[in-house]
């Protein structure tokens, strides 16, 4: 009997529509589950859209965090199967829950304080140095990852971030976070079912033009990708990230499929993992067929 | 499938055969980006696509 396979989505993207190519190629059936077109009674559990749990597991595959993340929450609450789980998305969409995973787990990771005022903020800094990065807790692609270079540009942009609370109060929480001096790039591993299937480096669009000062590496901004051989210590790292994330989501290992980020410092540290990572630029660099691993994976799940 | 036009300049947006509601289309003229809200057939009604949002991401 076909696995009947959801995916729960907000728009489709191309790493989406990838993963259904590639169950059409395998006669699998994903059902695509709008998460915008949901509204489910949670007041009892009586809900009207009993319908979703015909599906013997549903990957997550949202956009937007918080879309995913809550409707998460009320699909698991349904007693449905969803990859990723609930507590591996509220720790990995979140950078300093994740870094708080990573630390209690001894994995390596770039010097980090949090700082909950601008004048604590500004104290983190002096003590990290500058240069150091400001970062989001939430969010992705690069966005609102600044570099600090000196107290006066931190001060700057610390206003802003005040600022930009009144509509976001997380802006108001500074994860601040050592400049790592790298070799210009960082390591992108995905993660499927406990193993490393893939890796790539990742540059700034300033290693192919020049004129551009950007430093991030990330594709979103332009970024430009490469092959990277999954050595022993790569992998090592990332699997090291993935227990950490495993254990304390109370997730089995072979279960979650997860992106990790990392630096050469020389030695690896792991800057992020991310709970749906996306593998454009990942297919077109190693040439995995990253999409064809995520549906043989969950026809997996489903099995066990 | 039929072409869609902008709702910014009415230039002509081709819309591939294996369109999915979901999917975003852009103007490769003026860059507004559109999700397709509906597949009919060969008609597909669209909306302008939400503005990325401070918790997009992976």
């Amino acid at each position: 009997m076909s696995p009947k396979i959801g995916m729960l989505v907000d728009i489709i993207r191309w790493t989406e529509k990838r993963i259904l190519d590639e169950a059409k190629k395998r006669r699998v059936n994903i059902e695509i589950i709008y998460g915008k077109d949901l509204f489910p009674e949670i007041s009892s559990k009586k809900n009207n859209f009993n319908d979703l749990r015909k599906h013997d597991l549903i990957i997550q595959r949202c956009v937007s965090y918080y879309r995913g993340l809550y409707l998460t929450a009320i699909l698991e609450d349904m007693d449905i199967h969803v990859i990723n789980r609930y507590d591996v998305d509220r720790i990995c969409g979140d950078k300093l829950l994740t870094t708080l995973v990573l630390a209690k787990a001894g994995v390596p990771n770039p010097k980090t304080k949090v700082a909950f005022s601008m004048e604590s903020a500004l104290d983190a800094l002096n003590s990290l140095g500058y240069p150091a990065i400001i970062k989001p807790l939430i969010g992705s692609w690069g966005r609102l990852v600044h570099l600090l270079s000196d107290e006066a540009t931190a001060l700057a942009v610390l206003e802003d971030r005040e600022a930009m609370s009144i509509g976001m109060p997380l802006h108001r929480i500074f994860y601040l976070q050592e400049k790592i001096d790298t070799p210009q790039r960082d390591i992108r591993a995905f993660v499927i079912g406990g193993d490393v299937k893939a890796g790539m480096f990742r540059y700034p669009i300033s290693k192919t033009d020049p004129t551009k000062k950007e430093w991030r590496t990330n594709y979103a901004l332009g970024g430009t990708v490469e092959p990277c051989e999954i050595t022993d210590e790569i992998r090592e790292m990332s699997l090291a990230a993935t227990k950490a994330i495993s254990d304390a989501s109370s997730t089995p290992v072979e279960e979650l499929i997860l992106g990790v980020d990392l630096v050469e410092s020389p030695d690896l540290l792991v800057l992020e993992v991310n709970h749906t990572p996306e593998f454009r630029g990942l297919e077109t660099a190693s040439g995995v067929n990253v999409a064809g691993l995520i549906v043989d994976h969950l026809i997996t799940q489903v099995k066990s | 499938m039929e072409p869609i036009h902008c709702i910014g300049c009415n230039c002509k947006i081709e819309v591939p055969d294996d369109i999915l509601k979901g999917e975003i289309l852009d103007c490769i003229d003026c860059g507004l980006e559109f999700e397709i809200i509906t597949v009919n057939g060969n008609i597909v009604q669209f909306k302008e696509a939400e503005f990325e949002g401070e918790d997009w991401g992976e």
